[in-house]
């Protein structure tokens, strides 16, 4: 059915599309959505995307035509991958709720304990690019708050410039770290949403190889490894398997 | 072959018929002789053939018995002339090693010489069955022994598939092992097909990237061989299991073995020198997988098969009532780890329990999957009280004594107090939120495209990340620099003096420029390049008389015409300064453009 659908977008985009302006396919796609046609809303918006451009309003926007025509584990996946450029952003939130409560497989990681909500909760406050563009920039005032202490020679505007470059170095103590390890994680773990409605995982990459279980769409998967078309997975609860690299799609 | 045979027995004989023959006729004496008499079959020994008084080599057909020859003739020759007497003796050296065990004779050989026929000696040599040797170690109970002599083992490159144990139970690991028997000069490999392994979790053991030969001996021929991959399987159904072959592409050099001068020319073989491409496919490997036994199978099995260890823990004794409580169980051995399910817990009325969050760390240690899984249980009991929190039972089949172990946690007493406030009721399977969710539309459609970002905007591929970067580093650097710069040279006089006097000259010219009274513009003029040598010089600017200043000007090497010219200069100066009113309007503005000339040239030696 997916197929068939890429197959006619890849045949009718070179007809009536070249190219268009984003800003055009995004107020034709409300209109298509506004108006029930989701698909056609899908389309517009997957053709902004496919010009190598993204933002968070239209991953966004694009995941609720996608939950609006039943499809959710694109939805889910469209709503993450918002999510990760505006991670603060209340709506992307709460519509990531909605879905997720319609997922199939409840896996439940355990509660997590008090202190490690909290890191957590300051780890992720901002997207990646954000919190590089504040620490460079944290970097910088400092530089600039290191030369005033050393160079201006009133006693008060000194002393003012020393205090101001300690905290800057207190903060670039806690930002520096968190940046290496928030650009480590997003270059070495990958999750992935389940698009299938359901994925049968298997003990190797060969379809011939065992089936060890069974997960459905819109579910939350870790990619570990990827090896010719297969993608090693892990569920939240640590299960692991192989599963078609089609089926997932990664955030 | 046969060609290149008969084209070899011509050149002999067209060369034994040039070479003199002077000792024809005399004894030619053939001996046989090996040099190690008491061998393993794993062994090779050098057998030699030494003919006296020979001009040449015969061909001597080797026909041996159980010896297979390695390689060889290689042919020495000495020449002795004693008292006009000559003697010569003529070796011919094999590499031969047996093909079994037992006493094994050598000999008599029989060959033609010249017409005539000879015959050499024989030689017995005892060979001994390796038990003790480590290559055989690994083949105990294999059945594709690469000594049995099966189809391939004549290849000159093959792969081989080669099983721990052909016979286990589901879940028990095989270890396969794939091997590349070489006599070529293999220079790379690649895998092209992987081995299906349908009823198998496979786990793979790591071998170095680069293998390291070792070589081995089968059917007397030498092979280097390499281990191409190692796989733990674990079978994961039961009855006759077949694990597909795995195919090789190898990049062989073509070689070719010098058994005479002429081999070299009519080994036929194009590709000397080049690469050839192989492809070596493995024998399929068939295992046994015997179901774990129904009897006594108890009701807490798994499917765990190995030998483990159970320990648990309790992370807090007292909790309110809907407060997490956790058990961590940690398990640990060594068997089909990577296979092992989740322990059922029993349910118990009042007491929520979560799927635990599973943390599996598996390595494989010498040859064998070991590791551990931490199962992290999350109880919250929903009612005040002593709870009993359920233990969990953990069984696994032990394969070496054939039996089923049990394995149990602790049993666990919490003590729950009530809560304050009344605990909020949840209905089966959703909660309450979670109900609500279910019923509530999405949030509408983002009005606004907001910042566009290309998709992989990575602030690390971005160059105005790092020139900020740069950018404060170098403000660091500068003003670290600057401060002892400032330390240096910004409390130094002398320093300052110098590095001013052009400014400092400057200013007084245009100043002159400006003032009307002659008496200031003269002195003006004449502080302008006095100063300027006062201050390229550190002296005091009226410090100095005019015969001082020759000397100073002399010292710093300044030519005689220019100290002339200051001279003169500063003798207008003095005449305008004390005589005004004598000098005409137009001189005035070309003693200015002077006293720039002057300090300008002056600029060059100061």
């Amino acid at each position: 059915m997916r197929a068939l659908k890429y197959l006619i977008l890849l045949v009718a985009i070179p007809v009536f599309a070249l190219a268009q302006e984003p800003s055009v396919l995004f107020s034709n796609a409300k209109d298509a959505y506004d108006q029930g046609n989701y698909s056609a809303a899908i389309q517009d918006y997957r053709q902004i995307l496919r010009q190598g451009i993204e933002s968070a309003s239209l991953h966004f926007n694009l995941g609720n035509a996608y939950f609006k025509s039943g499809e959710l584990g694109e939805a889910i996946l469209h709503y993450e991958k918002a999510a990760k450029l505006a991670p603060r952003d209340q709506d992307i939130k709460y519509n990531l709720q909605i879905a997720r409560a319609r997922i199939q497989d409840q896996i439940n990681p355990p509660p997590m304990s008090f202190v490690i909500k909290i890191y957590n909760g300051i780890k992720y406050w901002l997207s990646l690019n954000e919190l590089a563009w504040t620490t460079i920039l944290l970097a910088l005032l400092t530089s600039l708050f290191f030369a005033g202490w050393w160079l201006v020679r009133s006693e008060r505007l000194n002393r003012l410039a020393r205090s101001l470059f300690i905290i800057g170095i207190i903060l670039l103590i806690f930002t520096t770290p968190l940046l290496i390890s928030r650009t480590l994680e997003a270059h070495h773990e990958k999750y992935g949403i389940v698009l299938d409605p359901e994925l049968k995982v298997y003990s190797g990459p060969q379809t011939i190889s065992t089936e060890v279980f069974v997960i459905h769409e819109g579910t939350k998967v870790q990619v570990e490894r990827e090896q010719d078309n297969w993608y090693k997975i892990q569920l939240l609860d640590g299960k692991e398997g192989w599963v078609q690299d089609q089926s997932v799609g990664v955030i | 072959m046969s060609v290149k045979q008969l084209l070899t027995m011509c050149i002999l004989l067209v060369g034994s018929l040039l070479i003199t023959n002077s000792i024809f006729g005399a004894d030619l004496k053939p001996t046989l002789s090996v040099n190690d008499n008491s061998i393993t079959v794993n062994d090779q020994i050098q057998l030699t053939i030494t003919l006296e008084n020979a001009d040449n080599f015969p061909t001597i057909p080797l026909d041996l018995d159980g010896f297979s020859v390695l390689s060889g003739p290689s042919q020495s020759s000495s020449f002795q002339m004693i008292n006009g007497k000559t003697s010569s003796s003529k070796k011919l050296i094999y590499l031969i090693a047996p093909n079994k065990s037992g006493n094994l004779t050598i000999g008599p050989l029989e060959f033609k010489y010249q017409g005539k026929t000879y015959q050499t000696n024989k030689v017995t040599v005892r060979v001994s069955q390796s038990s003790a040797s480590t290559q055989n170690q690994n083949y105990t109970g294999n059945k594709t022994k690469p000594r049995t002599g099966n189809d391939s083992s004549n290849d000159p490159i093959f792969i081989k598939a080669e099983v721990d144990r052909s016979s286990v139970y589901t879940g028990e690991q095989v270890t396969v092992t794939y091997r590349l028997y070489t006599r070529l000069n293999a220079r790379s490999y690649s895998l092209e097909k992987q081995p299906n392994a349908v009823g198998f979790w496979s786990e793979e053991i790591p071998t170095p990237k680069q293998p390291t030969g070792t070589e081995r001996v089968i059917n007397g021929l030498r092979y280097n061989t390499f281990i191409i991959k190692r796989t733990a399987y674990f079978p994961t159904e039961s009855g006759k299991l077949t694990l597909d072959p795995l195919t090789l592409t190898v990049e062989v050099q073509a070689q070719s073995r010098r058994r005479s001068p002429f081999d070299d020319f009519f080994s036929g073989d194009p590709f000397f020198g080049q690469t050839v491409t192989k492809r070596v496919v493995s024998n399929p490997v068939e295992i046994e997988a015997k179901p774990i036994p129904q009897k006594d199978r108890p009701a807490s099995f798994i499917g765990a098969v190995g030998q483990f260890t159970l320990d648990s823990s309790l992370d807090t004794t007292v909790v309110h009532v809907d407060e997490a409580v956790g058990v961590t169980v940690n398990l640990k051995g060594t068997g089909n780890i990577s296979t092992i399910g989740t322990p059922e817990v029993k349910t118990q009325p009042h007491l929520d329990m979560f799927d635990p969050e599973v943390k599996k760390t598996s390595d494989i240690k010498s040859g064998e999957l070991s590791g551990s899984i931490k199962y992290q249980y999350v109880f919250i009991p929903r009612e005040a009280g002593t709870v009993q929190l359920p233990d969990l039972a953990f069984s696994y089949f032990d394969p070496s004594d054939k039996k089923f172990h049990t394995l149990k946690t602790g049993s666990y007493a919490v003590k729950v107090q009530p809560l304050d406030q009344p605990a909020v009721a949840s209905g089966s399977g959703y909660s309450k939120e979670e109900v609500k969710l279910l019923n509530s539309d999405i949030r509408y459609l983002k009005p606004k495209l907001s910042s566009l970002k290309s998709v992989d905007a990575a602030y690390y591929k971005q160059w105005t990340f790092y020139a900020v970067l740069l950018l404060s580093i170098a403000v660091i650097g500068g003003s670290i620099g600057y401060r002892y710069w400032w330390k240096r040279w910004g409390q130094d006089t002398v320093y300052l003096r110098r590095k001013n006097a052009m400014k400092r000259a400057k200013q007084k010219l245009s100043e002159a420029n400006v003032k009307t009274e002659d008496k200031e513009y003269y002195s003006l003029l004449n502080s302008a390049v006095l100063g300027f040598i006062g201050d390229r010089c550190n002296i005091a600017e009226n410090a100095f008389k005019t015969d001082e200043l020759t000397q100073i000007l002399e010292k710093q090497s300044v030519p005689d015409d220019t100290i002339e010219e200051v001279k003169s200069f500063l003798a207008t100066c003095d005449a305008g300064r004390f005589a005004p009113n004598a000098q005409q309007d137009g001189y005035s503005e070309q003693l200015r453009t002077e006293a720039q000339q002057l300090v300008n040239d002056l600029d060059k030696y100061l």
